[in-house]
């Protein structure tokens, strides 16, 4: 079922910020599907077609940089991703922009309105 | 010698009895022969006198000859109180002999003091030299000398090399091996001791002449007072070596210690224990190559070599930072070790085990790591859970039940705060805070941070006015985050601790040659005296500050001061009680002085 604003893959392995973000974005329109690691996120890039992905980058089984990795190597990266994690280190930034992540927010330091807005100003 | 004394004891008179003469002619004969008697016995004194005083001359050249010898033995000693190494002191022995008997010629073949590698030698000294056929019937005399002499003491090896005249060699100290057909005319083999121990013998030779017993006697007694001499020294470097050993062994890092030939002298046990098995005398440059092939996480061990190269070389000691063995990881240091003539004899390789530092340091990092990570992330989540409740999307809540949200979501987010403060503390702590200045118009930079804040400062009724001089530079070389941090920190506490009914601050920047000066001056609380000196202390909090707000984690200031301080700058402060506070930032206009690190700032 569409809810019309665009299907997200939310790829989080803290369940409780995992619902929070889920519910915030679902409330604001979108659709949201979520995976709690990389491979499961992997898997998901394939089976649902997400318009836009946020992404996690400590995780376990595969981290997000794996992720990015893989997804450029395979040539998979038919939408914006944005990396929304707790590492705020320049280097940690340049590293996943150089995977072609498209921005990156820093976790503790944005609010579920300010996620909200930057994924919508990707799908407008 | 002594004075003849004459067989006739009758003691002859000039006072002759003239009554008793009847017969003049043979008065006057006998007065004649009394005459003739006087003179012989006159002529006998003479001689005896001479022969006393030929006598107290040739014991007075005795003594002379006494004198010289005398001197020359204590010249002997002298020298040998200066040098260990056996073959100076050989040479110092020849040229004793030499100065007083020019034409002796001396071989010494010398075993036990001098070790092993040197029994197969005789050191031959002679000033003018001589033929083959000299040497060989010198050789011939000291080996029949060997065999002779009850050396028990030695050891067979050195037997077994004595046995076989083919493997003793000549070695010309002084003058040279030439043809003449001067042959050994006397020889005298004279065994030298030390501490009851035959270390060698000396060969004296002569081929002009005997040598006499006198000579033999000042051979023997030069020989006593060296190896006197010896033992002397020896018993000195002894105790010296033992306390140098005592120390060695005691201590708790490894040291291995070398000579210029980098053979080990000395390992302790802690050396042995950390990665070195070897016996003494083992060849250093093998156990290197093998020292420098070892690795950790993928790094190879820097070559000790070069550093020990580099410390025989220069007399200075090196340190290096980090070397791995057998899973361990020690702080190296290569130092020299000199002689009394401070002359570079050797060298020692101290390894200092920091394996366990480095665990701590790691299990620091990590736990940095954890804080930055585990810490954050359920903050992150109840903030999102808040900021939801809060919004109006999960059903309305009511007056009292909204301020208690808003409560937990400041207290979160102070929380997060504080984590990021205390990494970032933790970062500039363990050195790896890394400072990339670049051109920055430093007035716009400044506006931007008070523009940042302006909504706190309105909500705390504080004016923040920024008095923007024209300077002569138009861009400063800075660390936008770090020096963000610095005014950020500055105006936050400016803001906090203004007077309940709201304050004025002045943001102001000045300059001078070559500085910039900051200045963030409020009207507030102030900072009593007695708190002054602590202001930069981490968790210090003043009195007065703790009265106004328990927020606050006394790590503002601190960082403010680690910053400006670790990028080459200044700060103080100006501040009284109930007036108000003014804080000063220099920064050289050349720049914040860039270091490289790994991590910047949490923000």
């Amino acid at each position: 079922m569409k809810n019309g604003l665009g299907k997200i893959l939310l790829v989080e392995d803290d369940k409780f910020i995992s619902r929070a973000f889920k519910d915030g974005l679902t409330r604001a329109g979108f659709d949201v599907e979520q995976a709690l690691d990389g491979a499961e996120a992997l898997e998901k890039v394939k089976a649902e077609t997400p318009d836009l992905m946020l992404l996690d980058l400590i995780m376990p089984i595969k981290n997000g940089f794996d992720v990015l990795e893989e997804i450029s190597a395979k040539k998979m990266k038919k939408f914006p991703i944005i990396i929304l994690s707790n590492l705020g280190q320049e280097l940690d930034i340049k590293k996943a922009k150089e995977f072609a992540a498209d921005d990156y927010l820093i976790k503790s330091n944005v609010t579920l309105k300010e996620v909200v807005e930057k994924v919508k100003t990707y799908l407008k | 010698m002594s004075q003849k004394v004459p067989d006739d004891n009758k003691i002859y008179s000039n006072d002759v009895d003239f009554k008793k003469t009847d017969n003049p002619e043979a008065y006057l004969m006998k007065i004649l022969r009394d005459a003739q008697k006087e003179k012989l016995k006159l002529e006998e004194q003479k001689i005896a006198t001479l022969n006393i005083l030929e006598d107290m001359s040739e014991s007075q050249e005795e003594l002379r000859v006494k004198f010289q010898e005398l001197k020359i033995i204590k010249e002997l000693i002298q020298k040998l109180g200066t040098s260990f190494d056996p073959l100076e002191i050989t040479k110092h022995i020849a040229k004793s002999v030499l100065s007083v008997f020019p034409d002796i010629k001396i071989a010494c073949a010398n075993f036990l003091m001098f070790g092993a590698g040197n029994i197969k030698n005789i050191y031959f000294f002679d000033s003018d030299g001589v033929s083959e056929e000299y040497l060989a019937a010198i050789k011939n005399n000291m080996l029949a000398f060997v065999d002779d002499c009850q050396c028990s003491s030695v050891d067979e090896a050195t037997i077994a090399a004595w046995k076989n005249p083919k493997q003793i060699e000549f070695k010309i100290v002084e003058g040279v091996s030439r043809i003449n057909s001067d042959m050994p005319l006397s020889m005298v083999n004279i065994p030298m001791n030390i501490e009851g121990l035959v270390c060698g013998f000396f060969n004296f030779s002569l081929s002009n002449a005997d040598i006499t017993e006198r000579e033999i006697r000042f051979f023997k007694t030069l020989l006593e007072s060296a190896s006197q001499t010896v033992v002397h020294i020896r018993q000195l470097v002894f105790s010296e070596h033992s306390r140098l050993r005592d120390l060695i062994q005691s201590m708790t890092n490894g040291v291995l210690m070398f000579d210029v030939d980098w053979r080990v002298t000395a390992v302790n046990p802690i050396f042995k224990k950390m990665v070195f098995k070897q016996e003494l005398g083992y060849n250093l440059k093998e156990f290197l190559d093998y020292f420098a092939a070892q690795e950790k996480d993928g790094s190879k061990n820097l070559d000790l070599k070069y550093f020990i190269e580099k410390t025989l070389k220069s007399g200075r000691p090196t340190y290096i930072d980090e070397v791995y063995f057998s899973k361990a990881i020690y702080e190296a240091s290569v130092v020299p070790v000199h002689d009394y003539a401070n002359k570079v004899t050797g060298g020692a390789i101290i390894l200092h085990d920091i394996t366990h530092i480095k665990e701590i340091d790691e299990l620091k990092t990590e736990f940095v790591s954890v804080a930055s990570h585990q810490l954050r992330t359920p903050l992150t989540a109840i903030k999102l859970f808040v900021e939801m409740l809060l919004g109006d999307g999960v059903g309305k809540i009511n007056d009292e039940q909204r301020e208690y949200l808003s409560d937990i979501q400041e207290s979160s987010n102070r929380m997060v705060r504080l984590v990021n403060n205390l990494l970032n503390v933790s970062r500039i702590e363990t050195d790896r805070l890394k400072i990339e200045p670049q051109d920055t118009d430093i007035i716009a930079f400044i506006s931007q941070a008070i523009e940042e804040i302006k909504s706190l400062a309105e909500l705390r009724k504080c004016d923040i006015k920024f008095r923007k001089p024209k300077l002569s530079i138009e861009t400063l070389s800075i660390d936008q985050t770090l020096m963000h941090q610095v005014i950020h920190n500055l105006l936050i506490n400016s803001i906090h601790y203004s007077k309940p009914d709201g304050g004025t601050i002045n943001v102001d920047i000045s300059e001078d040659k070559d500085h910039v000066i900051i200045s963030v001056k409020d009207n507030g609380i102030g900072i009593p005296e007695s708190s002054q000196k602590k202001i930069f202390q981490k968790f210090y909090r003043a009195d007065n500050a703790i009265k106004v707000s328990t927020e606050g984690s006394g790590l503002g200031m601190y960082v403010v001061k680690m910053i400006v301080e670790a990028s080459g700058g200044r700060i103080w402060f100006e501040s009284e009680e109930n007036k108000g506070s003014c804080f000063y930032v220099l920064i050289q206009k050349s720049g914040m002085k860039k270091k490289a690190g790994e991590k910047t700032l949490v923000v």
